[in-house]
């Protein structure tokens, strides 16, 4: 038989423990259930109710839909003020009766206000398109030389010179002089008129093409000189204007090219410390 | 069938399993002896509820298992939330009826040290399921449940030894 380990041991007294609990009965457990439908029951009548319309509610309604109503008549054109484009007509209407250019056909100062009526917004976009069609038209009728009333604009004219014979007084005086008197800084011995004063050019002399181009090849080779100087690079040519580039590449192909060495140092005395062997120096200078 | 026959087979489910139901009232909740009947009645009361969902599918143990463990933790966790004076005075009310046994003491405190789901194995193994069953109840493999139960009694042995230690 198999030993009963400590665990399985102590489970068997906790059965034990609760087998001495006692437990409801069969009926006990039948008339707790009935209980517990009964309060089940109790808790149900927990049910929305659905409202009904209450006449205050078409009320509120009514007063809302009243108020929209006034806001939206408030915001609506009056009907005794003239849209922004009626008055515009009226105006130009105004304009052409006054100057005269169409006397012949009537029009009327003030023009019926049409039926049909926009909202403002509406009005006032319409009125910026025909205030923005009138700016252009005017601006051609300029250009054409009209008014903009589409009167032709009159040109003056110089006063007609009236016949010396009817107005003696007038022959015996000297006739003014009108020739336009020559400036004194403007008169020229050759005769030629004097460059107006947005022409007097203050630049000097214009360079000749071969001289543009010697001053644009000394700006690069200056301009270059300046950006090795900040690179660091070494130079690509030598002092005879030789490439260095050139010279490896013919050392390379076995070509040897002698430069010319550079003049030596100017020989001045240098110190050289000599070690004497006990640990001190002595100085030669040669 | 009606409602009285239905009350009839679920009274008789229950009288069948209803020392499985005191026993996991009494490991899931600190609960003394006369607080033990009134959790069974809630179990039973929740059960009752259930009883439609329950198509028959499983064992009627392993569904009474189920039931009487969420309801046991829903009351746990409800008790959590009372007052410190109502534990006053469940101390002194167990002080009068001369407190619970020893036995009940040790094995609720070895079980409460266990994970909640090896809790759960653990039970169900001590009142007679096999793996299988268990592993149905709580969603796991059969490997799985055996090899669990294997760890907790490694593990309760432990427990027990330190308990009893600390009790001596």
């Amino acid at each position: 038989m198999k030993k009963k380990n400590e665990i399985e041991k102590l489970y068997g007294r906790f059965s034990k423990e609760m087998d001495s609990i006692p437990l409801p009965s069969e009926e006990e457990l039948m008339q707790l259930l009935d209980r517990h439908d009964a309060q089940e029951v109790r808790q149900v009548p927990f049910v929305p109710v659905i409202r009904k319309r209450t006449p205050w509610r078409y009320a509120v309604a009514a007063m809302l839909a009243g108020a929209l109503f006034v806001f939206g008549w408030l915001l609506w054109p009056q009907e005794g003020s003239p849209s922004p484009k009626v008055a515009e007509q009226a105006e130009s209407g105004e304009r052409k009766a006054e100057s005269g250019a169409t006397q012949d056909s009537v029009i009327p100062a003030t023009i019926e206000e049409p039926e049909i009526i926009k909202p403002r917004h509406l009005a006032s976009r319409k009125a910026g398109s025909e205030g923005r069609k009138a700016e252009s038209g005017k601006r051609e009728a300029e250009s054409e030389g009209r008014t903009t009333d589409g009167a032709v604009r009159q040109e003056i004219v110089a006063p007609v010179a009236l016949p010396v014979e009817q107005f003696p007084a007038l022959a015996e005086t000297e006739p003014a002089d009108t020739t336009v008197a020559p400036q004194p800084d403007a008169a020229d011995s050759t005769g030629t008129s004097p460059k107006p004063e947005h022409e007097i050019d203050d630049y000097p002399e214009r360079p000749t093409i071969k001289e543009a181009e010697d001053i644009i090849k000394q700006e690069n080779s200056q301009r270059a000189l300046r950006k090795r100087k900040l690179s660091g690079k070494r130079k690509s040519h030598d002092k005879d204007g030789k490439s260095f580039i050139d010279k490896q590449k013919n050392e390379k192909d076995g070509v040897r090219v002698v430069t010319p060495k550079s003049t030596p140092p100017p020989s001045a005395p240098m110190p050289h410390y000599i070690p004497m062997g006990n640990g001190q120096s002595r100085i030669v200078w040669y | 069938m009606t409602h009285q026959e239905k009350q009839k087979a679920f009274v008789a489910m229950i009288k069948q399993h209803e020392r499985l139901i005191l026993k996991v009232c009494a490991l899931y909740t600190n609960s003394c002896r006369s607080e033990l009947s009134d959790l069974y009645q809630d179990a039973v009361c929740a059960m009752w509820e259930s009883y439609d969902s329950f198509k028959g599918q499983s064992k009627p143990s392993t569904w009474i298992y189920s039931v009487t463990r969420y309801t046991m933790i829903n009351a746990s966790r409800r008790r959590r939330l009372e007052t410190t004076a109502m534990s006053n005075i469940d101390a002194e009310s167990i002080a009068a009826e001369g407190s619970d046994s020893d036995v009940l003491d040790e094995l609720r405190q070895a079980v409460a040290a266990l994970p909640s789901d090896d809790r759960d194995v653990f039970v169900m193994w001590m009142e007679g399921f096999n793996p299988g069953e268990i592993g149905e109840a709580l969603g796991l493999s059969y490997g799985t449940v055996a090899t669990r139960i294997t760890r907790i009694k490694i593990k309760l042995r432990r427990l027990l030894k330190d308990y009893k230690e600390v009790v001596r």
